[in-house]
C-alpha cells in the first residue's frame, strides 16, 4: 500500500527519471524495445483488472453513439 | 488536435517537414499510456480505455483523411496491421483482465488495485525509457539547427497544453460532464499516440518529420504524468 502510494505520488518524477536515463542509450534500454507491445498489453491488462464490466460497457456505448452521430452528420452533410 | 497542430505550425512558421510531423501527431489516436495517467489522476478509467480503443479503431480512416485535408498528402495505413495490433494491445488484455476479475469475484480487491497500479507504473516508465533510448540518436542523425529545435519544442508544448485545456473545458462547459470524465477526456486528448506518428513519418515522409513525433512521445509522457500527479494531489487535499 505504501509502495503504491509512493509510486503514484511521485509518478511524474519516476517517468521523468526513466526518460532522462533513456538519453544514456544503454544497450539494455535498446534491447527491450521489441517488447514494447507486450509491455503495453500488460499495462492495459493491469488497468482492466481495476475495471468493472458494467462501467466499461456504459462508456463504450456512449462513445460509440458520439462517433456514430458524428459520422452520420458528415454523411448527411455530404449527401 | 489536427486543427491546432495546423494553426500552431503556421503561426510558428515551421518548415513543411516539421509541420507534417506536427500534423501527424495531432491526427493520431490517444496514447495507451494515457490510461495509466487517467487512473492516477482518479479520472474515469473506463471512458479513457474506451476512447483509446475506438479512436485507434477508426485511425485507419481518420489519419489519411485528416492528413489529406490539412497537408494534401495521402498516407496509406496498414489497416489490418493496426487492427491486429489494437486487438493484441488493447482488446485482448481488456477481455482477459475482465475475465480474471470475474473469476476472482471481488476477492482481494485492494491487492489487485495495489499491484495493478505498481505494475503499470513500472511498465509505463520502461516503455518511455526504451522509446527515448532508441530515438535519441535521431536528433544527431537528422541535422536540425538548435533554433529550429527550440521553436519546435515550444510549438509542441503549446499544442499539448491547449489540447489539455480546451478538451477539459469543452467537456466541462459544453457537455456538462463530471469531473472524472473531464480529467479522462483531457488526458486522452492531450496524450497522443506519438509512437504511431513516428512510424508513419518514417514510412511516408521526409525522415526529418519524425523529429516532432519523437519529441512529443517524451513530452506527452512527462506533461501527462505531471498533470496526473497534480489532479491526484488535489484529490488527496480536498
Amino acid at each position: 500500500m505504501l509502495m503504491k502510494n509512493l509510486c503514484e505520488k511521485y509518478f511524474f518524477l519516476i517517468v521523468s527519471f526513466f526518460a532522462l536515463l533513456g538519453c544514456l542509450q544503454w544497450n539494455f534500454s535498446k534491447s527491450i524495445f521489441p517488447f514494447v507491445e507486450i509491455m503495453l498489453a500488460i499495462v492495459i491488462f493491469s488497468m482492466a483488472l481495476t475495471l468493472e464490466l458494467k462501467t466499461l460497457k456504459k462508456a463504450l456505448v456512449i462513445i460509440t453513439a458520439y462517433f456514430l452521430g458524428f459520422f452520420a452528420n458528415i454523411f448527411l452533410c455530404l449527401y | 488536435m489536427p486543427l491546432l497542430a495546423f494553426l500552431i505550425s503556421w503561426l510558428f512558421n515551421l518548415s513543411s517537414d516539421l509541420a507534417i510531423g506536427m500534423l501527424l501527431v495531432g491526427s493520431c489516436p490517444g496514447g495507451t499510456v494515457s490510461n495509466v495517467m487517467t487512473y492516477i489522476a482518479r479520472g474515469d478509467l473506463a471512458l479513457s480505455i474506451s476512447m483509446t480503443f475506438i479512436s485507434t479503431m477508426i485511425a485507419p480512416v481518420m489519419i489519411p483523411s485528416l492528413m489529406y485535408l490539412y497537408a494534401h498528402q495521402w498516407v496509406r495505413i496498414d489497416t489490418f496491421g493496426l487492427l491486429v495490433s489494437t486487438a493484441k494491445v488493447v482488446l485482448l488484455p481488456i477481455i482477459v483482465g475482465l475475465i480474471i476479475k470475474k473469476i476472482l469475484k471481488g476477492k482481494s480487491h485492494t491487492h489487485i488495485h495495489n499491484y495493478a497500479s505498481l505494475i503499470s507504473i513500472l511498465f509505463v516508465s520502461l516503455i518511455i525509457h526504451t522509446m527515448v533510448a532508441v530515438n535519441f540518436q535521431k536528433f544527431f542523425d537528422y541535422k536540425i539547427s538548435q533554433s529550429q529545435l527550440i521553436v519546435l519544442f515550444l510549438a509542441i508544448i503549446i499544442h499539448n497544453a491547449l489540447g489539455y485545456i480546451l478538451s477539459y473545458y469543452t467537456a466541462k462547459k459544453l457537455f456538462k460532464n463530471k469531473l472524472e470524465q473531464n480529467k479522462a477526456i483531457s488526458i486522452e486528448v492531450g496524450v497522443q499516440n506519438s509512437g504511431l506518428a513516428s512510424i508513419l513519418a518514417i514510412q511516408f515522409f521526409n525522415p526529418i518529420s519524425v523529429i516532432p513525433a519523437i519529441l512529443c512521445a517524451s513530452w506527452h509522457s512527462i506533461s501527462g504524468s505531471a498533470l496526473a500527479n497534480v489532479w491526484n494531489k488535489k484529490l488527496i487535499h480536498s
